[in-house]
């Protein structure tokens, strides 16, 4: 009975994760909170089956109570977060907590199959952020004057990097973390936040000429210091996320066009003045040929993404472990080789749906500052997962950036969480002006009678 | 008085919206950009996930090839007549090793496993190292602490035509291919000199290092040699090509040497064949009147005749292969068309590919696809793999192919092949005495033909290297291949 559930387990985390992907996306036709109630219960379900049946295989395979005990926390968080903050808050979006919350598992699950030390403190982070995050919405909501911070908030974020820049110390040939009372911070996680919320505020009464040359010297700033740091990734991401915010906040399409010839030819003059950058071109355009080093990972990804096939070997019959930093650059890879491409597909239609949730939100909203943040942190999200799920693919040279939710590292994980945090505080705030118009209409259809 | 109100609402609500849709048109197509972005994302995984699963498997810093090396024992390789060719025994500790009951006979086609892998062991490993039994008798062998037992595969090779072929050889290297003509099956492979790939790993040391002998070689798919007269089959394609008419009334005075400028040729030992027409010119195998055949043709067409016969590409052999080449264009001086047309100079053609050659001529034109196996079987018999015929390429025309097969019949009825002649079959063919130094005595013998004329079911081509004329010393080995084929 146990091998046949270790065996078949893998075909029923497939279906339950796509079923509540389809729920996800079921529940984008829904503009209010309200209207999505079933449709978050239904998915609730489906979370909590799709933990239930990976972690009956993990503790079947492992006959450890460790492994049972870890599951019964990371359940009880899965389960309770949702309803805490619908709790506190009457606007909240469950369904965007439940994908939060998904991703959050299928990265749980695989850390938990690589290295069960490194999930505790994983889901040590996720309980701290969650908390963290319960009073966010409220700040976001109370504190007005948020949106007329714009410079500090790009003082503060480039005043964090260029520290890390000078004072950091190098991991992987990146100078981008910073130990502090033996913790280490990845800051350029936390100042991607910052960055939003300071384009936002400077973009938010509008994208005429002045306030995008302004807000591009910030950005030029940011992504300067972060070429310097060697964090290539992250300069990518933060020079994307500044196009299409003011594309979007100024209604000029041509400032993409712009925008796509200026990277493109930053990247061909970083490709000519760095060799770092030449080399992952080179690990990109074939790996085979450098198998021995630089190519050693990215094959070693696409290995392990060939073995698990459609369906995956199973948790625990595979061997992520051949990747180096599986955990944190390659995950993908290892949710693939035991879960199967299915799987793989359905987690990126996962975080799919929450950038289209986002995107939704940003388009119904009036308020410049709030849209914008809602845009750039959309943007942030899934550029982000593309750069990480096509660089340990070969779709795109490797970059090294985590995936968020799903990818090893505290900083990661606490500010991914913060940053959604600060959108249901959106919701929340949409939800209020909601509720005030109705009351507004009653009453005049009161005086009206 | 209400429908106006409720109607006044709609419009204002589809005007909003419509306001709406304006207001975030960028914002949409910035979202459907990155949803495309994402599909050509899925699209490109699921391709690369699905179609390099085998390739990527074979690749030997996988891992998985060990983890299932744990799990599975590595099936058996059979032949077409039922004989393991190859398979894994373990004994009472558990340790495993791998069989060849057959020693050398099948050395460089089936392969071995101890030091890297090569021939069949090779090309099927992914289906010998898997194991396609039940999942549930896959728990039950997991649970009683047994290996699986791995996937079988099933050669197309017969282990008589396979050990005739290697006896033939005997001491001598060379290499002698075996197909059937109108499928592909490939029936014997036999390169010399050969080793026992049961002590592999023994002699690994003098095997690896010894670049004289090129023990490891397979001269049937990698061997590349001057194809000496028997590419006469192309030059006399070529004629009969650019000729379609005339050719039949060709003729030529052969004095035992052909002089153009300063390019001399003579026949074979100094042969004089007197009057020859076309016909007699390739029974006869006569370099002068080929020297002269060769001079006729126009460069351009000859190199295309070439490259239809597939010289200069890729094959499709599934073991490795060198790639074969005719060095022959419209700017080619004299001398190398002449030696190009009675097949010295540049030239160089594997037994491999003059049998693929061959093996069209017999079959109307069309070449089979050459293939090794027949099927791959579970070992609770579930068929997971099966091969069947399937046509390569026309390589000549129907009435082409009658043609050449007239021609290479008379090769043997009145030419250098006539020691086939009188056997219960009758064959078709042409030989080769390939030069391969400046020393006329030395020579590689070349046969390649088919049988029976009538309706060719088999090709066999034959090369013995530094022993003489292939009239002489292998169109007997051939003989011997047919009459074991034809004797059942």
């Amino acid at each position: 009975m146990a091998y046949f559930i270790v065996i078949y387990s893998k075909y029923f985390i497939v279906l339950f994760l796509l079923l509540f992907v389809l729920c996800g996306f079921y529940s984008l036709r829904y503009e209010r909170a309200a209207e999505q109630t079933q449709t978050a219960n239904l998915q609730t379900v489906f979370l909590f089956l799709t933990q239930f049946s990976a972690y009956l295989t993990i503790v079947i395979r492992t006959q450890k109570t460790e492994y049972l005990i870890f599951y019964a926390f990371l359940q009880i968080l899965t389960l309770t977060v949702p309803i805490f903050f619908s709790l506190l808050y009457k606007g909240t979006n469950r369904v965007l907590l439940n994908h939060m919350c998904m991703l959050l598992s299928a990265g749980m699950i695989i850390l938990t199959r690589l290295d069960l030390s490194k999930a505790k403190r994983q889901l040590f982070f996720c309980t701290v952020s969650f908390v963290l995050a319960l009073v966010v919405p409220e700040i976001v909501g109370s504190v007005r004057y948020l949106k007329n911070l714009g410079w500090l908030y790009c003082f503060i974020g480039i005043g964090a990097i260029l520290a890390v820049l000078v004072l950091g110390q190098v991991t992987n040939g990146s100078k981008i973390t910073f130990t502090v009372g033996g913790l280490t911070f990845q800051p350029s996680e936390f100042v991607k936040i910052l960055y939003v919320f300071f384009l936002a505020s400077v973009l938010a009464k509008g994208a005429d000429l002045k306030r995008v040359v302004l807000a591009g010297i910030g950005a030029a700033v940011h992504v300067l210091i972060l070429v310097m740091s060697k964090d290539l990734g992250s300069a990518l991401i933060y020079f994307v996320v500044y196009v299409l915010m003011i594309t979007i906040a100024s209604h000029h399409l041509w400032y993409l066009a712009a925008g796509g010839i200026v990277g493109g030819g930053a990247s061909v003059v970083a490709y000519k003045l760095f060799s770092h950058v030449q080399v992952r071109v080179q690990a990109w355009k074939d790996p085979w040929s450098v198998i021995d080093n630089q190519g050693y990972q990215i094959t070693q990804s696409l290995f392990a993404m060939s073995r698990g096939g459609l369906f995956g070997l199973g948790i625990g019959k595979g061997t992520p472990d051949d990747i180096p930093f599986v955990e944190t650059d390659f995950v993908f890879a290892a949710l693939i080789e035991e879960l199967g491409l299915l799987f793989g597909i359905g987690i990126i239609l996962a975080e799919i749906v929450l950038f289209l949730s986002l995107m939704r939100l940003a388009a119904g909203l009036k308020d410049g500052f709030y849209k914008n943040i809602c845009v750039g942190f959309a943007v942030l999200y899934l550029f982000q997962t593309f750069l990480t799920i096509g660089g340990g693919t070969k779709f795109i040279p490797l970059t090294g950036v985590t995936l968020p939710f799903i990818s090893y590292g505290g900083s990661s994980i606490i500010s991914t969480i913060l940053m959604f945090a600060v959108i249901l505080g959106i919701f929340e705030l949409r939800y209020e002006e909601e509720i005030k118009i109705e009351k507004q209409r009653r009453k005049r259809a009161k005086q009206a009678d | 008085m209400k429908s106006r109100e409720e109607k006044e609402q709609n419009r204002q609500i589809k005007e909003w919206k419509k306001a709406r849709r304006k207001r975030n048109r960028e914002l949409y197509l910035c979202t459907a950009g990155f949803l495309v972005l994402f599909a050509v994302l899925f699209v490109y995984l699921t391709d690369y996930v699905t179609s390099n699963h085998e390739e990527l498997f074979n690749n030997s810093y996988n891992s998985r090839q060990r983890v299932l090396a744990a799990q599975n024992r590595r099936g058996t390789i059979y032949s077409a007549d039922g004989e393991i060719l190859a398979q894994t025994v373990t004994d009472e500790q558990g340790n495993e090793t791998r069989e060849y009951p057959f020693k050398e006979v099948f050395a460089h086609v089936v392969g071995y496993t101890a030091k890297g892998k090569t021939g069949i062991e090779e090309l099927e490993n992914y289906n010998l190292i898997n194991s396609d039994i039940s999942e549930k008798d896959k728990i039950d062998n997991e649970l009683a602490g047994i290996k699986n037992p791995g996937n079988d595969v099933y050669a197309t090779l017969d282990t008589k035509l396979q050990k005739i072929a290697c006896d033939a050889l005997g001491a001598y290297q060379g290499a002698i291919v075996v197909t059937e003509v109108k499928t592909g099956r490939i029936l014997a492979m036999v390169s010399k000199p050969d080793y026992d790939p049961n002590n592999i790993a023994a002699i690994w040391d003098k095997v690896s290092t010894d670049t004289e002998n090129a023990v490891l070689i397979n001269r049937a798919t990698q061997g590349l040699y001057p194809p000496g007269s028997t590419f006469k089959i192309v030059t006399a394609l070529a004629y009969i090509r650019q000729n379609s008419d005339t050719w039949q009334s060709y003729s030529y005075l052969c004095n035992g040497t052909y002089v153009n400028g300063e390019n001399k040729i003579s026949c074979f030992h100094g042969s004089v064949h007197g009057s020859v027409n076309f016909m007699e010119s390739l029974a006869k195998s006569c370099n002068c009147s080929f020297a002269n055949i060769g001079m006729s043709l126009d460069r351009g067409q000859f190199e295309d005749t070439i490259n239809s016969l597939l010289f200069n590409q890729k094959l499709p052999i599934e073991l490795p292969y060198n790639q074969t080449s005719v060095e022959l264009s419209q700017d080619s001086s004299d001398e190398d068309l002449i030696q190009t047309s009675i097949g010295q100079g540049k030239t160089q053609i594997s037994p491999m590919q003059l049998n693929m050659i061959t093996a069209a001529i017999a079959n109307e034109g069309t070449l089979m696809t050459p293939y090794l196996i027949d099927k791959v079987v579970s070992a609770e018999g579930k068929i997971i793999q099966k091969n069947s015929p399937s046509a390569y390429q026309q390589l000549l025309t129907k009435e082409e192919a009658q043609i050449m097969t007239t021609l290479l019949e008379d090769v043997v009825k009145e030419g250098t092949a006539r020691k086939l002649n009188d056997r219960s079959y009758t064959a078709a063919g042409k030989t080769g005495s390939a030069e391969f130094n400046q020393v006329k005595e030395d020579s590689h013998a070349w046969f390649t033909g088919f049988a029976p004329v009538e309706d060719p079911e088999i090709a066999v081509t034959v090369i013995v290297e530094k022993i003489g004329s292939g009239g002489d010393y292998a169109v007997p080995l051939a003989g011997k291949v047919f009459d074991a084929y034809f004797s059942e």
